[in-house]
């Protein structure tokens, strides 16, 4: 029991590195453009689609695919943003988020239309095993995909602490005109939240794509977790989603050792409707 | 060949009536109270699901769900309305009073979970197969053809009711409320009026309104399964609206059957079974676009909502 315990909640953090990844990029345009971005799922497809092609399809090495994809996905978001999104702005939160809904459903269907429903897989080598105790507990490919979430969060931390664009962003998202009267170039800050969260979540694509399958609707799967995460870390708190999304992981993962599988989601639900009842503003965000 | 179209156009028009009522449903929540639901199609699911469980005969011993309970079908109807009501009285407790975009993500993730539970739930909803072959409304005095045209009769009675009874709704100083909750929730609050309870009764009548389309559905479709209540139904609703024109009734039922229509003339387009794929995909794109173009061109629809100066 406690070995499947162990195994579950290894995945667990697996599951949260990833979520972690794909939800920092949707809680940074959240905190800044304050709406709900639900297209933000569907990049995660687009970015696990363009490495597919180019490691699979083309033959590349897997880290020069992945590293278009980032930048492929990082331009189909900004472009989104800069064409579909940014005229809306001044329609209300409401409005955006109904946009972003056309968006996501037009994505899909190029998608769905370029690649079809089929669910493909990358073919990646399972790396040996790291045993504890005899117990097999954690793979290598996993230990890749932890680490890479975990420098990601401190790489984030040194960005908005120690440089001007990090600094600008945390202005900006606590007040929008302070942050204009103060001189902060609100359009340039904007562009750097639509490419930087574009690429989180092309990274997160990626990595779900590897540990699972790539299919047209790995983002939409994705979003409704995803949306779970950044209210249980508290809506436009960075730092309160990062643990939020780790420990929704490990919450999930555990959970199905209890609960049929097919509930995986639900159980990110129900944590969620208890989340709002008992603490509206997130564990960790929001005083 | 006539007759063939003459069958077509009314099972499109019971389809659009049916659309309407759910559509109606939205408006009054989102036209008229702002409430951004997102995972509407719950709603419809409930109430298509629990019509048709209440009004199943007992099952046998060699099915896999326990449950029918043989009631006539205009109680399930009812008791479809009903539950759907509840859930929706259940979802707006803790959702309610705090932030908008709290209540789109609940609502949204409400109607996929809930999607989960009708697969999973084999006892009850007999899983991914779920009910067909279902009977409908007096089909006993019909014959195949001659009772598509009697269903659309009783589709525009129920439209012609629900449109009334909206009417009715939004015409009322409870209608001048919502949309008071809607334009400034803080003056309505200084006003003293518990506008909690005003955004509770709008969600709530909503969902009723999409219950009883969701079991008018399921007898138009002679069967339920999970796979009917995906977010496009949602979206079905909301792209109406927007064409339509929100926060106006006309302008909903405008909606549907532009809605309706469009959607009905791309089944003319012959495909075959490889092409079907991606015809569904270039759909999705088509009604994705379209929900993009109305809000940033048309932001109130065809059928603005009327300006009303109280004196």
């Amino acid at each position: 029991m406690l070995t499947i315990l162990l195994q579950h909640t290894v995945f667990g953090v697996v599951t949260g590195s990833i979520l972690l990844l794909a939800t920092i990029g949707f809680s940074m345009v959240y905190t800044t453009k304050r709406f709900l971005c639900i297209s933000h799922g569907e990049l995660l497809t687009i970015g696990a689609y363009t490495a597919y092609a180019f490691h699979v399809l083309l033959g590349w090495n897997l880290l020069y695919s992945g590293i278009i994809a980032v930048a492929v996905t990082s331009l189909v978001g900004l472009a989104i943003a800069r064409g579909l999104y940014e005229p809306m702005e001044g329609h209300g939160p409401l409005v955006l988020l109904f946009t972003s809904v056309g968006v996501t459903f037009c994505l899909h269907g190029i998608l769905e239309f370029i690649a079809g429903p089929s669910i493909r897989s990358f073919r990646t080598r399972i790396l040996p095993c790291i045993r504890v105790g005899g117990i097999p507990l954690i793979t290598m490919n996993e230990i890749v995909i932890i680490s890479i979430a975990m420098g990601s969060i401190v790489f984030l931390h040194v960005v908005l602490t120690q440089t001007r664009i990090g600094k600008a962003f945390r202005a900006m998202a606590s007040n929008v005109d302070l942050a204009m009267a103060r001189g902060i170039d609100t359009a340039r800050i904007s562009m750097f939240v639509w490419v930087y969260a574009s690429a989180m979540a092309a990274v997160a694509g990626i990595l779900l794509a590897l540990v699972t399958s790539v299919n047209p609707d790995l983002g939409w799967t994705q979003i409704l977790i995803i949306l779970a995460a950044a209210i249980l870390g508290g809506l436009g708190s960075i730092y309160g989603v990062m643990i939020g999304a780790i420990f929704l992981g490990v919450v999930m993962d555990v959970g199905v050792i209890f609960f049929p599988s097919g509930y995986r989601a639900a159980i990110a639900f129900a944590l969620m409707i208890i989340v709002l009842l008992v603490k509206p503003k997130g564990i960790f965000g929001g005083g | 060949m006539g007759g063939d179209w003459a069958l077509f156009l009314a099972g499109a028009v019971s389809l659009a009536g049916i659309y309407v009522i759910y559509t109606l449903g939205l408006n009054i929540q989102f036209g008229f109270t702002g409430l951004g639901n997102l995972g509407y199609v719950a709603f419809f699911a409930i109430g298509a699901y629990t019509s048709v469980i209440l009004s199943m005969p007992r099952p046998g011993p060699d099915v896999a769900y326990i449950v029918g309970y043989g009631l006539p079908m205009w109680a399930g109807m009812i008791g479809g309305s009903l539950a759907a009501g509840f859930f929706a009285l259940l979802i707006g407790i803790p959702t309610l009073k705090i932030g908008e975009d709290y209540f789109v993500v609940v609502t949204f993730a409400f109607s996929e979970v809930l999607r989960y539970v009708l697969i999973n739930e084999k006892w009850l909803t007999n899983g991914t197969t779920g009910f067909y072959g279902l009977e409908r409304p007096f089909g006993e005095f019909f014959s195949g053809r001659a009772y598509e045209f009697f269903f659309l009769f009783l589709i525009l009675v129920a439209v012609v009711i629900a449109y009334l009874v909206m009417r009715k709704i939004c015409n009322s100083p409870f209608g001048r409320l919502m949309k008071g909750v809607r334009e400034n929730e803080q003056v309505c609050l200084a006003l003293g009026k518990n506008t909690y309870r005003v955004k509770m009764k709008a969600f709530i009548v909503g969902a009723m309104f999409a219950g009883f389309a969701g079991s008018l559905y399921a007898r138009y479709a002679t069967l339920v399964v999970p796979e009917m209540f995906i977010p496009y139904f949602t979206f079905v609703a909301w792209l109406s609206l927007m064409i339509g024109g929100r926060g106006n009734n006309k302008g909903a039922i405008l909606g549907c059957f532009i809605f309706v229509l469009a959607d009905q003339f791309t089944l003319f387009v012959q495909a075959s079974a490889a092409y079907a794929v991606k015809l569904a995909s270039l759909r999705a794109f088509i009604m994705g676009a379209l929900l993009i173009i109305v809000l940033r061109w048309l932001p109130a629809g065809i059928l603005k909502e009327k300006k009303v100066t109280y004196r």
